[in-house]
C-alpha cells in the first residue's frame, strides 16, 4: 500500500516537472536562452556562474527563469551540483576514512547489516541456479525493438576534479583504458 | 627441430597464460561469491521465478554490450533500501527498493548497466587485492576452503559495499553503464531520470542513506555524464515499444508483493 502510494507521489512529481521547486542553480558557461528547446535563441544572455531558477526538463534540455523571463538552455550548460538550493545539494554524507557508520536502513542493507550478517550461500546457490538460454536472450531483445544505433557509442573520461571539467565535444574517441585519476586516493582509504 | 620447439614452447607458454587467466577468473568469483553471500545474509534473494528470469535476460543482454567475460548472475534482493551491488565475478543484486522507482526498461537496464561495468572494471576486485584479502582467496583457490576463511571473506566483503568505492570508480561506472544502455538501443536519457529521481531523496532517508553514504551525489553524477557529452548521444525513437512496456509492467506489477 505505501509502496503504492510511494510510486502514485512519485509519478505526480515527474508529471509535474520541477516547476513546484524552483530550484536554482549555476550556469556553468556564457549562453544565450532558447525559446523552446531547438528553438530560436532569445535575448536572454547569462554569464558564467551566474543563477538560474529551473523550472522544468525536457529531455536534455531545461526551462529557466531569469529575473521574470523564461527561456530554455541545454543541461550541460547548468552545473547540477553547484545548485544554490537545498533541494537539489543532497548531503550525501559521505563517510570519512576508516568511518562506519551504522544506519537504520527499513528492511536490512544498512552498513551495520551488511558488516554484521551472516553470509548466506544457500541464496547464492539459488542466484547460480538462473540459467539463461541464448536464444531466450536474443528473442528477449528482439521482442523488445531494441535497436543498436549505427555509430559507435563512446562517452569522454573525465577525472573527477571539482569546478574544472573540460567542455563537452560529442561522442570522440578516447583512450578509455586508463583508470580514473580521482580512483587511488578513496581506495588507499579502506 | 628448432620449429617444433618454438612451438612447444609456445603451446607451453599459453597454456600457462591461459592457466594463470582460469585461476584469476576463478579467484575473482570466489571473492565474489563470498561477497554475494555477505550482501544476501543482509537481504534475502526475492522469491520470484518471473522476476529473476526478467533481470537475467535483460542483464545478459546488456553485459554482452560491454567488455569483460563473466558467468553473470542477475538478482532482486528483498529491501526497501535503494541500492544495488556488483561482486567481482559477475554477481549483481538490485534492491526492490530500487526496482519500484523505476519507470522503465530503459531506466533498469542503466542500473544495472552501471554495475555491469563495474564488475568488467574490476573495481570491488581490486579494493579486495589491495586489501591483501586476496591471501584468503587464493587459500580458497588451493581447496583449502575452510569455512572458517570463508566466512572472513564474506565478513571483509561487507566492508567494501558498507563503505563505498571512490567518486573516480562510480563515474566511471555510470559513463560506462550509459555506454553499454546506448549501443543495446536503449534511450540514454535513462540515466538522467534515474539520477534526478534519486536526487529527490534527504540524505538522511533511510532507504537511501547507504546509497548516498557509498556515492557521489546524484547532482554530481549527473554533471559528469552531461560534460562527458551524455546529451550527444543518439536517442531511439520515442515511439513506446508495447513488449518492452508490458514485460516492464508486469515486472512492477509483481514486485508489489515485496
Amino acid at each position: 500500500m505505501f509502496a503504492a502510494l510511494f510510486q502514485f507521489a512519485l509519478s505526480s512529481f515527474l508529471l509535474l516537472g520541477l516547476s513546484s521547486q524552483a530550484l536554482a542553480q549555476t550556469m556553468r558557461e556564457e549562453a544565450v536562452a532558447f525559446d523552446k528547446p531547438n528553438g530560436k535563441p532569445t535575448n536572454i544572455r547569462l554569464s558564467a556562474g551566474s543563477n538560474v531558477k529551473v523550472l522544468r526538463r525536457d529531455g536534455f534540455w531545461i526551462e529557466v527563469d531569469v529575473g521574470g523571463k523564461t527561456g530554455w538552455l541545454k543541461a550541460s550548460q547548468v552545473s547540477f551540483s553547484a545548485s544554490q538550493s537545498g533541494a537539489v545539494s543532497i548531503d550525501t554524507g559521505r563517510m570519512g576514512s576508516g568511518n562506519i557508520v551504522s544506519t537504520s536502513a527499513a528492511r536490512g542493507l544498512s552498513a551495520k547489516d551488511l558488516l554484521s550478517g551472516q553470509p548466506n550461500f544457500h541464496d547464492v546457490s539459488r542466484l547460480e541456479a538462473t540459467a539463461v538460454d541464448p536464444k531466450e536472450i536474443q528473442s528477449f531483445v528482439l521482442a523488445g525493438g531494441l535497436k543498436p544505433p549505427p555509430s559507435s557509442i563512446k562517452l569522454i573520461p573525465l577525472a573527477p576534479i571539482a569546478g574544472k571539467i573540460p567542455s563537452p565535444t560529442g561522442t570522440v574517441p578516447s583512450q578509455d583504458n586508463s583508470p580514473p585519476s580521482g580512483k587511488k586516493k578513496a581506495d588507499d582509504d579502506w | 627441430m628448432i620449429g617444433k620447439g618454438l612451438l612447444c614452447c609456445g603451446i607451453l607458454a599459453f597454456l600457462m597464460q591461459h592457466s594463470s587467466l582460469t585461476q584469476a577468473q576463478s579467484d575473482e568469483e570466489q571473492v565474489g561469491r563470498a561477497a554475494a553471500a555477505q550482501v544476501l545474509g543482509a537481504a534475502p534473494l526475492i522469491n520470484s521465478e518471473l522476476i529473476q528470469q526478467y533481470l537475467n535476460l535483460l542483464g545478459h543482454s546488456l553485459s554482452s554490450k560491454g567488455d569483460g567475460v563473466y558467468k553473470w548472475r542477475f538478482g532482486a534482493i528483498v529491501s526497501d533500501a535503494i541500492n544495488a551491488f556488483a561482486m567481482p565475478g559477475g554477481f549483481i543484486l538490485v534492491s526492490t527498493g530500487l526496482l519500484k522507482l523505476l519507470e522503465n526498461e530503459d531506466e533498469l537496464a542503466f542500473v544495472l548497466a552501471h554495475e555491469i561495468a563495474h564488475v568488467s572494471r574490476k573495481h570491488h576486485y581490486q579494493v579486495v587485492l589491495r586489501q591483501r584479502l586476496a591471501e584468503q582467496a587464493s587459500k580458497g583457490l588451493q581447496g583449502v576452503v575452510n569455512s572458517d576463511e570463508i566466512s572472513k571473506l564474506a565478513s571483509a566483503s561487507g566492508q567494501i559495499y558498507a563503505r563505498g568505492l571512490d567518486k573516480g570508480a562510480e563515474f566511471e561506472a555510470d559513463r560506462l553503464g550509459v555506454e553499454i544502455i546506448t549501443r543495446a538501443g536503449y534511450d540514454p536519457i535513462a540515466a538522467f531520470n534515474v539520477l534526478e529521481r534519486l536526487q529527490r531523496f534527504k540524505g538522511n532517508d533511510p532507504r537511501a542513506e547507504l546509497l548516498f553514504a557509498t556515492h557521489p551525489s546524484p547532482a554530481e553524477r549527473i554533471d559528469m555524464l552531461l560534460q562527458s557529452g551524455l546529451d550527444k548521444l543518439p536517442r531511439p525513437s520515442s515511439e513506446t515499444n508495447t513488449n518492452r512496456h508490458a514485460r516492464f509492467k508486469k515486472l512492477v506489477q509483481n514486485l508489489s508483493s515485496f
